[in-house]
């Protein structure tokens, strides 16, 4: 047993060194990982807004897509807005309601807009009107060169984050809701639609009694 | 003796393997714009451009640092260097034209992978760290999402 001390000794010191060396290799990959990943993990989602999140108040389904609002009654709300009065969407009872999502930033709204106000124009006696909510709390200047561009000389409104969820959340724009006379959603879209299809949508909603 | 002798070896040996670390699966439910970062390496002392890839998923565009319009949302990096370390004016790619369908009014953006290139001047040798924000807003053809700021780091080795 005398014997094998110093062989015992030399075998637990081959054992320490061997320990240490595997802790400290084991830390210095650690080391490179974490910073591997700090430089590799920098990927973001461009759609940051597409899932609901709770903090959001996002009434929106779970993949993204906006609620389906069609026949039912298009939920209340009053806004202010920059152009003039404020607006009570029920006081608007027995009139055909284009109901527009927008923000200053986004393109497709931009392209929907001019659309919306020949609308109010061609079916003025029908008594059609047309909302644009914004989005985005822009300034009265940004609102002022959008409608210089657009020519969208309805009522905007400063939208709120409790309007936006009680429409699905808007994650994306623009989304619109078409309402009857009746106060129920006959139709909506979510992104850029085409004319005839916004013209379609007009249609429907003129017919309403 | 023998015994313990070997357990003891194949204990050390398999703590000194190099560490195993594995990456859970990313599956990305929505498209998104990348950063891809490569080897960055610049001279102490001297002025000179790194080159940063960002990527666009497929389908997706976002609007470009000059994106034609007031009110769109240009794309917009933001680095912070640390002491010792001098930026330049950040320079962008130029965007690609493109018109939504309904409209005639181009915008300007990018698409698939596109490049920013910022001077750099860093006084002492090392590993710089230097956090930056790429702030952007995105859209497909029909429809846009909210504006984004991602955070991420860029690191160069300085010799």
């Amino acid at each position: 047993m005398k014997r094998a001390l110093p062989t015992l000794a030399i075998l637990l010191a081959f054992c320490a060194l061997i320990l240490w060396a595997g802790w400290h290799n084991f830390q210095r990959r650690m080391r490179e990982h974490a910073a591997q990943m700090q430089c590799l993990g920098t990927h973001v989602d461009l759609i940051p807004g597409a899932a609901p999140t709770p903090d959001n108040g996002s009434a929106a389904s779970d993949s993204g897509a906006p609620a389906d609002l069609t026949n039912h009654p298009a939920p209340d709300f009053t806004l202010t807005a920059y152009n003039g009065p404020a607006v009570k969407l029920s006081s608007l009872r027995g009139k055909p309601v284009i109901l527009n999502f927008w923000a200053t930033w986004c393109a497709p709204c931009k392209v929907e807009m001019p659309w919306f106000a020949r609308a109010r124009h061609a079916y003025s006696a029908q008594g059609l009107e047309v909302l644009g909510v914004a989005e985005d709390a822009p300034s009265p200047d940004e609102v002022q060169q959008v409608v210089a561009r657009t020519g969208a000389d309805y009522p905007l409104l400063h939208g709120t984050r409790d309007v936006a969820h009680a429409y699905g959340g808007i994650d994306y724009l623009p989304q619109t809701f078409y309402i009857g006379r009746d106060g129920k959603v006959l139709a909506q879209t979510a992104g850029l639609a085409s004319e005839n299809e916004v013209n379609a949508n007009i249609q429907k909603i003129l017919a309403t009694q | 003796m023998t015994r313990i002798a070997a357990i003891a070896l194949l204990l050390s040996a398999a703590l000194a393997a190099p560490a195993q670390i594995t990456h859970a699966a990313h599956e990305k439910a929505l498209p998104g714009v990348h950063y891809l970062p490569e080897p960055i390496a610049i001279t102490h002392g001297a002025a000179q451009s790194i080159t940063l890839a960002f990527r666009v998923d497929d389908g997706f565009h976002i609007n470009s640092h000059k994106p034609l319009d007031d009110t769109l949302i240009p794309t917009t990096l933001t680095l912070t260097p640390p002491a010792g370390v001098k930026l330049g004016d950040i320079h962008y790619a130029s965007g690609a034209s493109f018109t939504l369908e309904g409209s005639t009014t181009p915008l300007n953006v990018y698409s698939g992978e596109f490049l920013i290139h910022v001077p750099i001047r860093a006084a002492r040798q090392g590993t710089l760290s230097l956090p930056a924000t790429l702030r952007y807003q995105a859209c497909d053809r029909r429809q846009c999402f909210p504006i984004s700021t991602a955070s991420f780091t860029v690191l160069v080795t300085v010799k």
